[in-house]
C-alpha cells in the first residue's frame, strides 16, 4: 500500500491532501501550527476591540441622536442644516453589525502589525470614550499586543521558512521527478553513478535508453547532470521505496556497480525479487562472489579484474583490432558503434534473404558478419543469406541508424498483408 | 601479429594483484612466459600455480635491483597493473630506460593519469571505470558484440576476423573510388572503416569515398578474403587505367 502511495499511482494533488495520511502529515508540520495560532491571535484580537467598539458606536448613535433631535426640534432649518440631518440620518442607518466588525478587525491588524496610526487610535477611543473606558482599552491593547506580538513573530518566522527554504521547491522538484520516472517504461536503473557507473550511463544515454541512476550523494554527479533521459534519485530512504520510486517494475535492466560487494548483493536480491523479469548485470570485486551474485538473481556479473585484464592482454595479442575499437568509442565526431540486431521469432523477416530486404539500399547499413545460433560467424554475407531466428547481425552505426534496422526488417509484415 | 614466436614471448608483470593474476592467466593461455613481480609472497604463489613457465620475483619493483632481475632486458612487454598511478608512471619510466624497446602497457585510474603514461612512453592504457563501464554497458544491451570482440581478440588461431589491407605506395588502386573499384561485389566484402594516414578513421565509407595511399581498408573476414582483396586492389588491369588517368590529368592540366 505505502508502495504504491508513493509510487505515483494516486494523480491528483486533492486526493492526495484528503487522504488521512496526507492530511495527518499536515497537521504535524509547523506550518498548520503557526496557522492555527494566526487565527487564533486575529479572533482573540477582533472579540476585544469588539468589545470598543460596540461601545464607541453605542456613544456615538447617543451623540447623532442628540443632534438629530436639535436640529429637528429647529423651526425653520436653513439649507445647510438640511443637509446635516439627512448626513447624519444616513451615518445612523450605516452603523451596522458588519460596520463594527470590520473596524474591529482593522484595528486588531494595524495593532499586532506594530502600525498603530496615532489619529486613527485618537478617533477610535480618546475622542469618545470617558477615562474608566480609556484605561481599559490601555491595557487590554498592552497585553494583547505583548501576547500577540510573540505569536506574529513565530507565524512570520515560520511563513518565512517554508516560502523561502528548500523543502517546498524540493517537493515539488521531487513530485515532478517521481512524476517523470513514473512515465518511463523499458528504462534502466543503474546503483552507483560514479566512476564505472558513470560510464555505463552515458553509453545508455547514447544510445537513447533512459536511466535511473540511483546514488548515495545528495546530488547527481556534473557530469550527467543536464543530459536528458537521466533521471537521479538520492539513496535517503529504503531501497523497496527507492526502487518502486524508480519503476522497477516497468524497469528492463538492472546494473549495480557499487564497491560493496554485498551492498551489490543485497540490491540484486531486492531487485530481483521486485521484478523477476529483469536484466540485472552486477559488479562482483572478488571472483569468488561471482557465484552469490547469481544465486540472488544476477544474470551476469563480473570482476572488474577481468575487464581491466582483458583490455590490457588484448594489446599483446591484437593491438590493432583494440585500436580500432577504442578510437570508435573515443572518437568525438562519430557516435558509431558495432551494434548488435538479433532476429527474434516474430521478426517477419525470417526467412527472408538479404536481397530481399535490400537493408543496404533502404537503410545505408551494412552487415559485415552475423552471429548464428550455434555461435559460428558468417563473414560478410552476401545477398543470398537467407536470415534465421536467432541470427545476431552485426554492422557499424549510430543509434539512429540501429532502429532504422529495426523498423526495416519490421516492415516486411506490413507489405505482405498488402 | 606472429606473436607466438619465441624471441617475443617473454613478458613481465608488476603487480600480483586479481587483475595482475588474471593478466597472468590469459598470457600464460597464450603461450607467452611470463615474469612475476610483487612485494606479496602469497600473491607470487598464487601466480607461480597458474603455470609452469611463470618465474617469480619478490620484492618493490620501483627499485632497479629488482627490475634488472626480472628479465626486462630480453622482455617483450611490460604490465604495469600496481594500485596506484603514480606507481605505475615511474615504474614505466625506470622500465623504459632499461629496455628502450619496451612494450608497456598500464592501467590507469583516470584521464590525467593515461596522458602521463603515454609521455612516459607507454604503448597502451586502460582506463578501469572506462573498461569496466563499457563491459557492463555491452553486456546489457549488446551482449553478442562482446563475445564477437572477445573472439575475435583473444583467437588462437589467426586465420580470421579483423583484417587491415594498406593501400601502400605506388598500390594502382589509389585514388580510386570503392564504388568504381567493385570492392564489394568483386569480392562480397564489406569495408566497415578506413583508417586514414593521420590516424583517424571514416567509419561505414559510402560508395563514393576515394583511395588514397597510406589508407588502410578495415574489414572482417577470413584470410582468403584478404588475398581477394589484395589482388583486386593490385590487378594489372587497372595498372592500364591508371596510366590512363594519369595521362589524362597531365592532359588536363
Amino acid at each position: 500500500m505505502t508502495l504504491r502511495f508513493r509510487s505515483g499511482h494516486s494523480r491528483s494533488l486533492f486526493s492526495r491532501i484528503v487522504k488521512w495520511r496526507g492530511f495527518a502529515y499536515f497537521l504535524s508540520s509547523k506550518i498548520a501550527v503557526a496557522l492555527t495560532l494566526f487565527v487564533l491571535v486575529m479572533s482573540v484580537g477582533v472579540t476585544g476591540f469588539m468589545i470598543f467598539t460596540t461601545h464607541k458606536s453605542g456613544l456615538v448613535k447617543n451623540q447623532l441622536t442628540d443632534t438629530l433631535q436639535n436640529l429637528q426640534n429647529l423651526e425653520s432649518p436653513t439649507d445647510s442644516q438640511l443637509s446635516e440631518i439627512a448626513k447624519i440620518e444616513m451615518q445612523l442607518d450605516e452603523s451596522t453589525f458588519t460596520g463594527e466588525l470590520l473596524l474591529s478587525g482593522y484595528m486588531t491588524a494595524i495593532t499586532i502589525t506594530t502600525i498603530g496610526f496615532d489619529d486613527v487610535i485618537r478617533e477610535y477611543a480618546y475622542d469618545f470614550m470617558d477615562e474608566e473606558w480609556r484605561r481599559a482599552y490601555n491595557i487590554w491593547v498592552t497585553i494583547f499586543v505583548l501576547i500577540a506580538y510573540m505569536a506574529i513573530l513565530y507565524v512570520n518566522a515560520n511563513f518565512v521558512a517554508y516560502l523561502v527554504g528548500t523543502r517546498l521547491a524540493e517537493n515539488m522538484k521531487r513530485r515532478l521527478l517521481l512524476k517523470n520516472i513514473s512515465r518511463l517504461k523499458d528504462h534502466y536503473i543503474v546503483c552507483g553513478c560514479t566512476g564505472a557507473g558513470s560510464v555505463v550511463i552515458s553509453e545508455f544515454l547514447r544510445t537513447g535508453i533512459p536511466v535511473v541512476g540511483i546514488d548515495s550523494d545528495l546530488n547527481p554527479p556534473c557530469n550527467l547532470r543536464k543530459r536528458s533521459g537521466f533521471f537521479y534519485l538520492s539513496r535517503d530512504r529504503s531501497d523497496d521505496v527507492l526502487f518502486a520510486e524508480a519503476g522497477i517494475r516497468k524497469a528492463r535492466g538492472f546494473v549495480s556497480v557499487f564497491q560493496d560487494d554485498s551492498e551489490n548483493l543485497y540490491l540484486t536480491l531486492t531487485a530481483h525479487l521486485m521484478n523477476k523479469d529483469l536484466k540485472i548485470v552486477c559488479r562482483a570485486a572478488g571472483e569468488e562472489n561471482e557465484e552469490k551474485l547469481a544465486l540472488a538473481g544476477a544474470e551476469v556479473s563480473f570482476t572488474p579484474a577481468i575487464a581491466v585484464g582483458k583490455k590490457l592482454v588484448a594489446g599483446i595479442l591484437n593491438m590493432e583490432t583494440i585500436d580500432f575499437m577504442e578510437k570508435m568509442i573515443d572518437s568525438k565526431d562519430h557516435d558509431c558503434r558495432i551494434e548488435e540486431y538479433t532476429i527474434t521469432e516474430d521478426c517477419p523477416s525470417t526467412g527472408k534473404t538479404l536481397g530481399d530486404i535490400s537493408l543496404g539500399r533502404k537503410t545505408g547499413i551494412t552487415v559485415f558478419a552475423i552471429m548464428k545460433q550455434d555461435n559460428s560467424i558468417v563473414y560478410n554475407p552476401g545477398a543470398d543469406y537467407m536470415l534465421e531466428q536467432a541470427d545476431v547481425l552485426l554492422a557499424i552505426e549510430s543509434p539512429e541508424q540501429l532502429k532504422l534496422l529495426a523498423r526495416t526488417l519490421h516492415r516486411h509484415r506490413r507489405e505482405k498483408k498488402l | 601479429m606472429s606473436y607466438s614466436d619465441n624471441s617475443g614471448s617473454l613478458c613481465t608483470v608488476c603487480g600480483a594483484g586479481e587483475t595482475g593474476l588474471f593478466v597472468i592467466k590469459e598470457l600464460v593461455r597464450h603461450g607467452f612466459t611470463v615474469t612475476a613481480v610483487d612485494l606479496d609472497p602469497e600473491a607470487l604463489k598464487r601466480a607461480a600455480d597458474l603455470g609452469e613457465s611463470i618465474g617469480t620475483v619478490q620484492g618493490n619493483c620501483l627499485t632497479d635491483s629488482i627490475l634488472n632481475k626480472s628479465a626486462l632486458i630480453d622482455a617483450r612487454a611490460l604490465f604495469c597493473v600496481l594500485p596506484d598511478d603514480r606507481s605505475n608512471v615511474f615504474l614505466s619510466l625506470s622500465a623504459i630506460r632499461i629496455n628502450p624497446e619496451l612494450e608497456i602497457y598500464s592501467v590507469a585510474s583516470d584521464i590525467s593519469a593515461e596522458r602521463k603514461l603515454k609521455l612516459v612512453g607507454t604503448r597502451r592504457t586502460v582506463n578501469q571505470d572506462t573498461a569496466e563501464g563499457f563491459r557492463i554497458s555491452n553486456e546489457m544491451i549488446r551482449p553478442n558484440v562482446a563475445k564477437f570482440l572477445d573472439r575475435i581478440v583473444f583467437a588462437r588461431e589467426k586465420t580470421e576476423g579483423y583484417l587491415s589491407i594498406e593501400i601502400s605506395m605506388g598500390c594502382p588502386s589509389a585514388g580510386w573510388t570503392l564504388k568504381k573499384l567493385q570492392l564489394h561485389g568483386k569480392t562480397g566484402v564489406v569495408i566497415i572503416a578506413v583508417r586514414r594516414r593521420d590516424d583517424s578513421y571514416v567509419y561505414s565509407p559510402s560508395g563514393d569515398f576515394r583511395l588514397s595511399e597510406d589508407d588502410n581498408l578495415i574489414c572482417f573476414g577470413t584470410e582468403d578474403d584478404r588475398e581477394a582483396i589484395k589482388d583486386l586492389l593490385w590487378s594489372s588491369k587497372r595498372e592500364t587505367t591508371d596510366r590512363w588517368r594519369k595521362l589524362r590529368n597531365i592532359l588536363g592540366k
